[in-house]
């Protein structure tokens, strides 16, 4: 190869990464939102938690809303409860159960004003009861809609989500 | 707006602000002792302004202003205030010569010179003292005492001023409360029927205890119409039941359900609100909770109601004041979320 040509792939590489660097940084500023079991494996009629941890990154979080959903023929949601990451007493907004569906809604905002950057916290702990006629198997609980608003109270544009999953076991 | 409606919500503002603030342990007293700061008296053109220190000024139109105090007491969830007695007033000090100006409401006009006296015939104000309980989102409750200690006289130019308040408060304790009150929605039309939920729980003994459920004026706060009572017999842990309101005849305007429980004896045990509008379908159509104008009624309206949580206002009122009535609360929450996920136009 040229030196003329080795030089452009040079160049192409560098531009590259320096394009997906500038991506990762942009918008939510490392922002995610992420579920986090408290066993990895249950055996029916037992109860499980799932915190919903929130990383706000370099911004502000002054509400949230999550849209889950679960398999209803496995598991019901039987309590959820606020965490510690719009203070101590956030403003409830919505708390739709539909545990025929397998879906649950939940959205809260900060009374007050909004730290930047916000200390990474829980959003809320959902508890699960595993219903006695569940099989064996790994079922996912999956985000199907996220929204956070940030100091400004305007939406945070860009930020990762992560589901899990549980493993029923006998 | 009205004067009516404007006495009203300065009422309400009034009762939120409290000026003295008493937090107990873990037994709230029955017994309560208010001191009165003494009065301070400001002249501009020959007129006197009378005000308290930490209190407040009586805004009636027509009447003398005349400044009041207030105090507020926190109970923890499980007692609730059944009443409040004036048990004794002392410290009278008296006065005479003021010329205490008149509240005005409404905007002077441009032949108006100034403030008149104010011109009212006796002793004003008439009250000695009012209270109220405000209902938090805990569980808890905030007793409010407004007391009336400045008196004034326009005829004569007296004034009596007392210092000393001590007040009894009678409260339960209850094991049983409202744990939910809920429409399907929080917008209908006059002639609708509207289906109340209403979720309740007895952490203690069974207790038989009867349910009251009315539908009341926002603003005014005067019951417009009633549901038959609904006995209760042995209540013991979760219990629910719905009712149904048939609204027609009912004009158009803000109103609360207001759901109340007492035991046999009548003690009030738990109270619950919640509010809902009646509007025609033209006005529906221009209603909107969608506070940010973004085309949806979701979290960032609601970041917006919370960033202003607990706030006053004042006209022109904005938009994170729903209801437009000087005040973020949970009255303004319960009309978001009542909407919550709502798409506009």
């Amino acid at each position: 190869m040229k030196l003329a040509n080795r030089l452009l792939v040079l160049l192409i590489v560098v531009c590259l990464g320096l394009v997906t660097v500038s991506c990762q940084c942009a918008g939510g500023g490392g922002a995610s939102v992420a579920l986090a079991l408290s066993s990895e494996e249950v055996r029916p009629s037992e109860q499980f938690e799932v915190k919903v941890q929130v990383e706000p990154g370099k911004q502000g979080v002054s509400a949230v809303e999550v849209k889950l959903s679960f398999e209803p023929q496995t598991m019901q949601v039987v309590e959820v409860k606020p965490g510690a990451l719009l203070g101590e007493r956030p403003l409830p907004g919505i708390l739709n159960i539909d545990n025929e569906a397998g879906t649950v809604s939940y959205s809260l905002a900060r009374i007050g004003t909004t730290e930047v950057p916000t200390p990474a916290a829980t959003f809320a702990v959902i508890t699960f009861q595993v219903l006695n006629s569940a099989q064996p198997g790994d079922y996912e609980l999956s985000f199907t809609s996220v929204g956070l608003a940030n100091e400004k109270l305007e939406d945070v544009q860009d930020f990762r989500v992560k589901g899990a999953s549980v493993k029923i076991g006998y | 707006m009205g004067n009516k409606r404007l006495l009203a919500v300065f009422i309400a503002l009034s009762l939120v602000l409290g000026t003295g603030s008493y937090a107990f342990g873990a037994e709230p007293e029955s017994a309560l002792e208010v001191t009165v700061p003494d009065y301070e008296v400001s002249t501009i053109d020959n007129l006197d302004y009378v005000e308290i220190p930490g209190g407040h000024i009586l805004l009636v139109d027509g009447k003398p202003r005349v400044p009041y105090y207030s105090v507020t007491i926190d109970y923890p969830k499980g007692r609730r205030v059944q009443e409040v007695t004036l048990v004794e007033r002392a410290g009278l000090v008296t006065a005479s010569g003021l010329r205490l100006p008149t509240a005005v409401m409404e905007p002077l006009s441009s032949s108006d010179n100034g403030l008149p006296p104010g011109g009212n015939e006796g002793w004003y104000p008439e009250e000695d003292y009012r209270w109220n309980l405000w209902d938090n989102l805990d569980g808890s409750t905030t007793l409010v005492i407004v007391v009336y200690p400045f008196y004034y006289n326009a005829e004569t130019t007296d004034v009596r001023f007392y210092k000393d308040y001590r007040f009894d408060v009678e409260y339960v304790l209850s094991s049983v409360s409202v744990t939910g009150l809920t429409t399907i929605k929080n917008i209908y039309t006059p002639g609708d029927k509207i289906s109340f939920n209403i979720w309740l729980n007895n952490s203690g003994e069974a207790q038989d205890v009867i349910a009251s459920l009315v539908i009341k004026d926002y603003s005014s706060g005067e019951v417009v119409d009633g549901l038959p009572l609904r006995a209760l017999k042995g209540l013991v842990g979760d219990a629910s039941f719905t009712a149904e309101w048939d609204s027609s005849g009912t004009e158009p305007g803000y109103y609360y359900a207001e759901i109340t429980l007492v035991d046999t004896a009548g003690n009030i045990l738990d109270k619950k609100t919640a509010t809902l509008s009646l509007v025609t379908e033209m006005v529906k159509e221009e209603l909107s909770w969608d506070i940010n104008e973004d085309g949806k009624v979701d979290y960032k309206d609601l970041a917006i109601l919370g960033a202003h949580y607990g706030n006053t206002t004042e006209p022109p009122y904005p938009r994170y004041d729903i209801n437009q009535d000087g005040r973020v609360d949970l009255y303004d929450r319960n009309l978001l979320v009542g909407c919550y996920g709502e798409v506009g136009s």
